[in-house]
């Protein structure tokens, strides 16, 4: 660890025991508690970066030795606050509910009183987050963010060529991690080119960070040398974006960004940062909790809309479930598995929602939609209710919304409730998370096997057997596809750009395959295929789906 | 658009297989031109600039797969081969993807291969 930091940052950090009359002496009602007791304070004058103290930390373990502690004074709330912080923030601002100090104390730990520079605040904000790559590419207003990397060893960062691989790569690693990625550019064009990537992971609901640096605050609106209203610019395609005008925001603004990236249905956020803000150093403020008042997701489905569902599903005759993306980012396959043997109904997919269902599994009919199979499409428009989990009922998977299935009736589970009802009337809404409602539901349908339905998409499939590829001498893109995926024991991890290729990939590569993949669906980007497969192998491979991330293609 | 980024596999290391489906158009609309707009083709055939002379550029391998027959070996061979390695598979030009619903229709529109497509 020490020898990561510059020397001159280890050699000049003082620390000065306190005899509890410093300002940062913890509030009178705990100076009696049991934790004040086996603690001491210290007052550092120089900036420390949290790594260090925890460094410190570790070695001060004994009983004879003090544990390095100090605690904020805007842990506790007393009224003789310096400043006034937002509400709802524990640590600074007004307590939660029900707080005393001792359960804050308990429930946050120590709190340490630290100086950074809002360079380190945004890495260790985002090492605290989680994070461990970062996809980038530097320039002028992020220099002193570039500056500060080395200090921060736990995160690798990949230099890109374009910030549009930046971005892309980011997605990748989301999608293949299920964690969340991380993007860096500087400011003006260098944010503007993230805008293509930002909106491939919004519209296909990937958890994708997206840090850009912004000229100095006095500089901002005046048309500055790169500089560009990126928040302005990504409003409509990110979840939430921040422009962060002081350093001391640093911490809150990414532990908002990141809480929201991550969680509901994912979805890309944008944290701007001017360059002076970076360069700026101030008091380091973790918010242990946060409090979005107007940001609740709700996992829980509703029972009453789960009962009304699992009737509807024991009165159909020709039932049929659409599972989408949002089955696998909540990593509901199990639970869909499970209901879907339990009441008989066959599965079908969308595109993204490819490895959602096992493919061998004799209830599964493939992918529907523009390119999906035949059989697929036939059974969507013939069933008489339509099970849609995580999905959302968008053209390519639908086709002509009036022409659509007259008089079916749909159940609509999805995590995000401005999809309900958004492009077709929904009998039954349940907003929630698939991994919550579907055991729900599963235990509450009664066992059935729909035979002569299931008889009849069968013989459908066997009329129209939309994979099959001919004999030709020619090189068929399918054959090759097809190759692919047996040469590697249909071990690979595939990624796609888009286009028919794209196509030929989700129909030729089995479900296990294509699951770790990588398909830009909803916002059609071409040509990022290349870089995802860098965001993949470049992480600790973390098997999301299929046999395995160390496959056959990635040796 | 994104072939610079090769130098991000060399850089990191990475062992990537990056396998170029070239059929010397932009596909999807080059289909869609054919089916839709009257055959009429517009600007959708593209020159392709030689795939293993810029992996070569980029100190990645890369293979051109010219024939049918040479499909399967050239897989393993970059199953075999530790690093990245680029695949330019000179794929059938005029092929359509298939089953395809055209835009605008309803699923229960869908339209299956043509018989004269079938037999080429």
């Amino acid at each position: 660890m020490g020898r990561n930091f510059p020397p001159d940052l280890l050699h000049s950090r003082k620390l000065i025991p306190c005899a509890g009359h410093c300002k940062y002496a913890p509030a009178k009602s705990v100076a009696n508690s049991k934790l004040a007791s086996q603690t001491r304070h210290f007052a550092p004058d120089v900036p420390m970066s949290y790594s260090l103290i925890t460094a410190v930390h570790a070695g001060g373990k004994s009983a004879d030795q003090p544990t390095l502690f100090a605690f904020s004074p805007r842990t506790w709330p007393t009224a003789n606050r310096e400043q006034p912080r937002p509400n709802g923030v524990a640590g600074a601002g007004y307590p939660l509910p029900g707080a005393t100090p001792e359960t804050m104390a308990a429930a946050e730990g120590p709190r340490f009183m630290t100086r950074m520079t809002g360079a380190q605040m945004v890495l260790d904000s985002l090492q605290r987050e989680g994070v461990d790559t970062i996809f980038g590419y530097p320039g002028g207003v992020v220099l002193p963010l570039y500056d500060t990397l080395p200090q921060f060893p736990g995160i690798r960062h990949i230099l890109v060529r374009h910030e549009q691989a930046a971005a892309h790569m980011a997605d990748g690693y989301a999608r293949a991690s299920g964690r969340m990625g991380t993007c860096l550019g500087t400011s003006g064009p260098g944010a503007t080119n993230l805008v293509t990537g930002i909106c491939t992971s919004w519209m296909d609901s990937t958890p994708v960070f997206a840090l850009t640096g912004n000229v100095a605050r006095s500089l901002l609106g005046k048309d500055g040398f790169q500089e560009a209203d990126i928040t302005g610019i990504t409003h409509s395609i990110t979840k939430h974006n921040y422009l962060v005008m002081r350093p001391e925001e640093i911490p809150l603004s990414i532990r908002e960004a990141a809480h929201i990236c991550r969680t509901g249905r994912p979805g890309p956020v944008l944290v701007d940062i001017p360059k002076d803000v970076f360069q700026e150093t101030a008091e380091y403020d973790w918010p242990e909790q946060i409090n979005l008042r107007g940001y609740k997701p709700t996992v829980e489905g509703h029972s009453g809309m789960i009962r009304r569902a699992a009737e509807l599903i024991d009165q159909a005759e020709r039932p049929i479930i659409i599972a989408g993306h949002g089955v696998i980012w909540s990593d509901a396959q199990a639970a869909l598995l499970e209901l879907a043997e339990r009441a008989g109904i066959p599965v079908i997919t969308t595109f993204l929602g490819i490895g959602a269902f096992p493919e061998s599994h004799p209830l599964s009919y493939g992918w529907l939609g523009m390119h999906g199979m035949f059989y697929a499409n036939q059974a969507a428009d013939k069933a008489d209710l339509i099970i849609g989990v995580g999905m959302r009922f968008d053209d390519r998977a639908m086709g002509r919304f009036s022409a659509f299935n007259p008089g079916v009736k749909i159940v609509h589970i999805d995590i995000d409730p401005a999809e309900i009802g958004k492009n077709f009337p929904v009998a039954v809404p349940i907003v929630g998370s698939a991994a919550n409602v579907l055991p729900r539901l599963a235990e509450q349908v009664k066992e059935a096997k729909h035979q002569p339905w299931i008889r009849w998409i069968d013989q459908c499939r066997e009329e129209h057997p939309s994979l099959h590829i001919r004999e030709s001498r020619r090189m068929l893109p399918q054959f090759v596809v097809r190759t692919l995926y047996e040469e590697t024991n249909g071990d690979a991890n595939i990624v796609t750009g888009v286009g028919q290729h794209q196509m030929w990939a989700g129909q030729h590569i089995s479900t296990s395959a294509l699951a770790s993949s990588s398909v830009p669906a909803g916002s059609g980007r071409w040509g990022s295929n290349s870089q995802a497969p860098s965001a993949r192998r470049s992480l600790a491979p973390m098997p999301r789906h299929g046999p395995s991330a160390e496959t056959a293609a990635s040796r | 658009m994104t072939l610079q980024e090769m130098a991000v596999l060399v850089d990191e290391g990475l062992p990537v297989k990056i396998a170029i489906f070239n059929n010397g158009y932009l596909g999807m609309v080059r289909q869609w031109q054919q089916l839709f707009y009257d055959k009429n083709l517009v600007s959708v055939a593209m020159t392709q600039p030689d795939f293993v002379k810029l992996a070569d550029a980029y100190g990645i391998r890369g293979i051109r797969v010219e024939t049918k027959a040479e499909v399967a070996s050239a897989i393993r061979e970059a199953r075999a081969h530790k690093g990245p390695i680029l695949l330019d598979f000179q794929i059938d030009q005029e092929e359509n993807v298939w089953p395809m619903v055209p835009a605008g229709a309803a699923l229960s529109e869908t339209i299956e291969a043509p018989a004269e497509e079938l037999a080429r």
